[in-house]
């Protein structure tokens, strides 16, 4: 299980909704596990590398990427 | 060997110090304690010790080759406030809580721990859990006051001569936690819940103004900057934290629409004993006779603005706190002062309809109230935000 910042594209909003997002996520196979961002733009995400595998094809208007922090400065 | 140091402040043991160790890499210690009474193992493998008193208002002093049993007395902050050198060089010479009404400012940051219930910053809305992230029970972490000293620095409403009061006292504000109580990381902010709280606070909460004081990431933070350029469309300001590895503005600060901040400070400010004191002798870029481009601040055309960053003092329940350094205070102390500078101005700007075209106006705004302090444009793009 590793996190991912998953993410509608800026320009697919027109055609789909955070909450359209967050419903194709839940829909993964796998194991997933939302962390934060129910229903808004960004959603942290704890799956397996199935679900993620699933996620880059299954939902082509997102942006998957590893999870990562901005530092304090 | 062990060493005992007991840490006062005149006849007091000093609560919650931050206790560094430099010596041979095993040994090394980053930990706090409570009730003044360090206790080191390994004796022999310390060469020095870095004591920094968290919230109690002292500056930090190294003890060098410990002995046995010590003690040690920390020097206390200067009752210089509630004005000081960042706000006189803001243009901003006298105490007034109403300054900067009339605009509405967000803050994103780690948490808000140890000011929850400061009085002084009791007109702040907190959104968000700010008990998800992970600070033990004594409640004291140098992450931990981060939040509090940048949420101190633009709203504090303290009035007397022992605290600090913020740029925009006034401004109606809020706090908005971006840290993942589940992170691996543990070290920052989580980019998803910060692009998420741009939204929130420039769409639903009607924002003029977002400070965010983190960033320094090597690779493209498009969800941020995605938030960034929704928030420009709904006329919201985003400033950042310019970055505190010098060098280049990394991202987001290096985004064309994010508003960054670099850092400076006052030289002689801080006494030449004290450990803050190496941010002035370290610096060797002079910004007029009487201040420092900040060591680590990163610079660039990308770069907007400069504001007071280095040895700047946070506020906690009306005393000084702890003087801080590090972009990450120049940006909220830039915001507050735009604030104030938008309030002044709000006939030319508050009649726009939230849009980039309010954003246009606001950042023009701001440019002309913007004065050059003699770095070139290659180094920070506007120069000083000052209030007229």
């Amino acid at each position: 299980m590793q996190i991912f910042l998953i993410s509608l594209q800026r320009d697919a909003r027109a055609i789909y909704s955070a909450d359209d997002l967050t419903h194709m996520v839940e829909s993964l196979p796998g194991s997933v596990e939302i962390l934060d961002g129910h229903n808004k733009d960004v959603l942290t995400v704890k799956m397996d590398m199935l679900a993620c595998d699933a996620a880059a094809t299954r939902i082509p208007f997102a942006r998957v990427e590893d999870y990562y922090e901005m530092n304090l400065l | 060997m062990r060493v005992r140091l007991e840490v006062f402040g005149g006849d007091r043991p000093v609560p919650g110090v931050l206790v560094r160790t430099v010596g041979n890499d095993k040994n090394v210690e980053h930990r706090v304690v409570s009730g003044g009474v360090v206790e080191l193992d390994n004796a022999h493998a310390i060469m020095a010790v870095l004591l920094t008193s968290l919230a109690a208002g002292y500056w930090s002093t190294i003890v060098y080759s410990p002995l046995k049993s010590e003690r040690v007395d920390l020097r206390p902050l200067p009752k210089v406030g509630p004005i000081s050198w960042w706000h006189k060089l803001a243009g901003v010479t006298s105490s007034d809580t109403r300054r900067g009404s009339g605009v509405t400012i967000g803050v994103i940051d780690a948490g808000l721990q140890l000011c929850a219930d400061d009085p002084s910053l009791s007109h702040v809305q907190k959104l968000g859990d700010q008990k998800q992230y992970g600070v033990p029970a004594d409640g004291l972490l140098p992450e931990a006051s981060h939040g509090n000293a940048v949420t101190s620095l633009v709203f504090s409403r303290t009035v007397g001569s022992d605290g600090f009061q913020g740029l925009a006292p006034g401004a109606q504000g809020f706090f908005l936690s971006a840290r993942l109580a589940a992170s691996p990381i543990k070290v920052g902010l989580n980019p998803g819940m910060v692009a998420n709280g741009i939204r929130e606070l420039a769409s639903k909460r009607d924002c003029d103004i977002i400070s965010i004081s983190a960033g320094d990431c090597s690779k493209p933070t498009t969800v941020v900057h995605d938030a960034v350029l929704d928030a420009r469309d709904v006329g919201t300001l985003c400033f950042f934290a310019s970055g505190n590895r010098g060098g280049a503005p990394l991202y987001p600060a290096c985004y064309p629409e994010a508003i960054s901040v670099a850092a400076m400070g006052r030289r002689g400010f801080a006494p030449h004993e004290t450990v803050e004191a190496r941010d002035d002798f370290q610096s060797l870029v002079n910004i007029g006779a009487e201040h420092y481009l900040w060591d680590g601040s990163a610079t660039g055309a990308n770069v907007k603005f400069i504001a007071g960053g280095s040895n700047t003092i946070w506020d906690y329940g009306g005393h000084a706190a702890r003087a801080v350094s590090g972009t990450s205070f120049a940006a909220p102390v830039a915001a507050a002062t735009a604030a104030v500078i938008l309030a002044g101005t709000s006939k030319l700007w508050r009649s726009l309809p939230r849009s980039a075209r309010r954003w246009d106006k606001m950042y023009e705004i701001l440019v002309s109230n913007s004065r050059d302090v003699g770095l070139e444009s290659e180094v920070v793009r506007h120069g000083l935000l000052t209030v007229p």
